[in-house]
């Protein structure tokens, strides 16, 4: 019998099944927990609700906090010894193993995030006209929403690698892997300026306004720094994810 | 089915833990994988499996790559580790979870084996002990229909009943197109099951043969008939370890030296023949051996 060795939608969704039926008390936790705030925080700020969107930056960062929580502990089954033979032993792909944890990592968690967010500003706006006789309003995702979305799509792909490269205390790692590259870009940037233009450092003793050549500097590395994130970066980390997931070893 | 040639590995950079093994098994057997602690047993079964990937050579079973984890190798699979994690699952509900990747998943022989091993089908897993817990993944792994099984000190945290009940369970796993490797340290617990026997030493196979074989190699005497090993006569001498009483060890001896033999070999006083001297086991079983062991 021929077995379609690359990728098979029943073995994911199988894959995918398991995957949830064994961790959903966990994720039931913390998105139990998560809820939890999000009502606590609504019912408290709406005695002093006015018309302000308190969604338009509170959704994007339990969003974006519990999502990145969430992505980093997606392939601890990898780095326990315990359990790693049956997660690299399940008949499935790596392609497979691949997609599920990033279908976890996205979309199950803008998904939920919105549709939990949805049903908790529900609940709250209720509670709090019961109590105060005003509420803040009714999470309605607008172009705000789905943009945080998207950024946390591309975020998240930073983290998956993370979860599968890191052994422990993946989301921690990952930030400080950045903060430390960050800073040597920043040096490294500095050292190519002083080198290449020397007179510009010069100036820097007498008075220069920087804020006049500031933006000639910075605008083609922000617009750099963009198109790398919006384009470069998510696709990027994922191809990095799935070729650490296919040399994973016990 | 399973086939690796040449394989060299270490953990560290310039650890050699293997150096160019070689090793082929072939279905219908249930072969006992036999070294002492630290000889890379663990290593080499996780090496068949795709699990850990040789520094060079190739390592092939089912027809394919290990290293590639192919759906269709993976299906022909199963692993019982040592170390393991159960769901937080009734063994019922693990199949019908888990069934569904092997395509020749029995969930009724998956019901009788849990009877058998009188393990409770409606129990969540991480209420069991790791004994219980061990057998559950023994019955699921025998209820695959995988032709390749690895099982690593399966009898490890078996109390005494549960031990006959795994032996009851294997030997009815064996199949024609079925390869069982189980690694042990407890051979006294499949002696009869497994065969043939392979012992790993010092990063090489240095033994390999069918029970069939070391039966008419090799026999097992008083030691006090035979003298001590440097006398010749006996491939090894195994200390006395009676207490009170009149100390008896017992000498392997090669089948057709002078000394006629009295028992058939126990595999334990094997493996430590074999560790102490392969190359004077191993003697035995090429042809003219019979006299040269003799008149060593």
């Amino acid at each position: 019998m021929h077995t379609n060795n690359t990728f098979s939608i029943a073995r994911a969704w199988y894959a995918l099944r398991a995957d949830l039926v064994q961790h959903h008390r966990a994720v039931l936790t913390g998105a139990g927990a998560a809820a939890a705030l999000v009502l606590v925080i609504n019912v408290i700020t709406a005695r002093q609700a006015h018309g302000g969107d308190m969604h338009a930056g509170l959704f994007p960062a339990v969003m974006g906090l519990g999502g990145i929580l969430f992505t980093s502990s997606l392939f601890t089954d990898l780095h326990d010894k315990a359990r790693a033979h049956g997660y690299l032993t399940l008949p499935v792909s790596t392609l497979e193993r691949w997609a599920v944890r990033l279908l976890l990592s996205t979309i199950a968690v803008a998904a939920a995030a919105m549709a939990g967010y949805f049903l908790v500003t529900l609940l709250a706006a209720g509670i709090s006209e019961l109590i105060w006789g005003r509420a803040h309003g009714i999470f309605v995702p607008g172009a705000d929403a789905w943009r945080s979305m998207l950024s946390y799509m591309v975020t998240s792909s930073l983290f998956l690698f993370g979860a599968v490269y890191f052994r422990r205390w993946q989301a921690f790692k990952v930030v400080l892997s950045v903060a430390a590259l960050w800073l040597a870009l920043m040096l490294l940037a500095a050292a190519l300026v002083w080198l290449l233009f020397p007179a510009l450092f010069a100036a820097l003793d007498q008075d220069l306004n920087l804020s006049e050549i500031a933006p000639h500097l910075t605008g083609p590395i922000v617009q750099g720094a963009k198109i790398f994130y919006w384009a470069v970066m998510a696709p990027l980390f994922w191809l990095l994810t799935y070729l650490r997931l296919r040399t994973a070893e016990v | 089915m399973v086939d690796l040639q040449g394989i060299t590995f270490g953990y560290g950079k310039r650890e050699r833990l293997f150096d160019r093994l070689d090793l082929a098994l072939t279905p219908g057997n249930v072969y006992g994988l036999l070294g002492r602690n630290g000889a890379g047993k663990t290593t080499l079964l996780r090496l068949m499996a795709g699990l850990l990937f040789p520094k060079e050579g190739s390592a092939r079973a089912a027809g394919e790559e290990v290293r590639r984890r192919t759906p269709s190798f993976l299906r022909e699979l199963y692993f019982v580790p040592e170390e393991f994690h159960t769901p937080a699952l009734t063994p019922l509900e693990l199949a019908r979870l888990y069934g569904v990747f092997y395509p020749r998943f029995d969930h009724d022989a998956m019901a009788r084996h849990l009877a058998g091993l009188e393990v409770d089908a409606q129990r969540t897993m991480t209420a069991m002990s790791y004994g219980q817990k061990k057998k559950v993944l023994l019955a699921f792994a025998v209820a695959t229909g995988c032709r390749l099984l690895i099982l690593d000190e399966p009898t490890n945290g078996l109390d005494i009943p549960a031990k006959g009940q795994f032996r009851r369970l294997l030997a009815g796993a064996a199949a024609d197109d079925r390869v069982i490797v189980v690694s042990t340290h407890q051979v006294r617990d499949l002696e009869h099951l497994i065969d043939p026997i392979v012992i790993l030493e010092q990063g090489r196979i240095v033994f390999q043969h069918s029970v069939e074989e070391i039966s008419a190699a090799l026999a097992v005497r008083d030691a006090a008939a035979v003298g001590p090993a440097d006398d010749g006569e006996a491939l090894y001498v195994e200390p006395a370890t009676a207490v009170g009483g009149a100390p008896s060890g017992r000498a392997l001896v090669a089948a057709g030296s002078a000394a006629r033999a009295e028992t058939a070999v126990d595999i334990e006083l094997l493996f430590n023949s074999v560790v102490a001297d392969h190359r004077r086991v191993a003697a035995a079983f090429t042809p003219g051996a019979e006299a040269g062991a003799a008149n060593k």
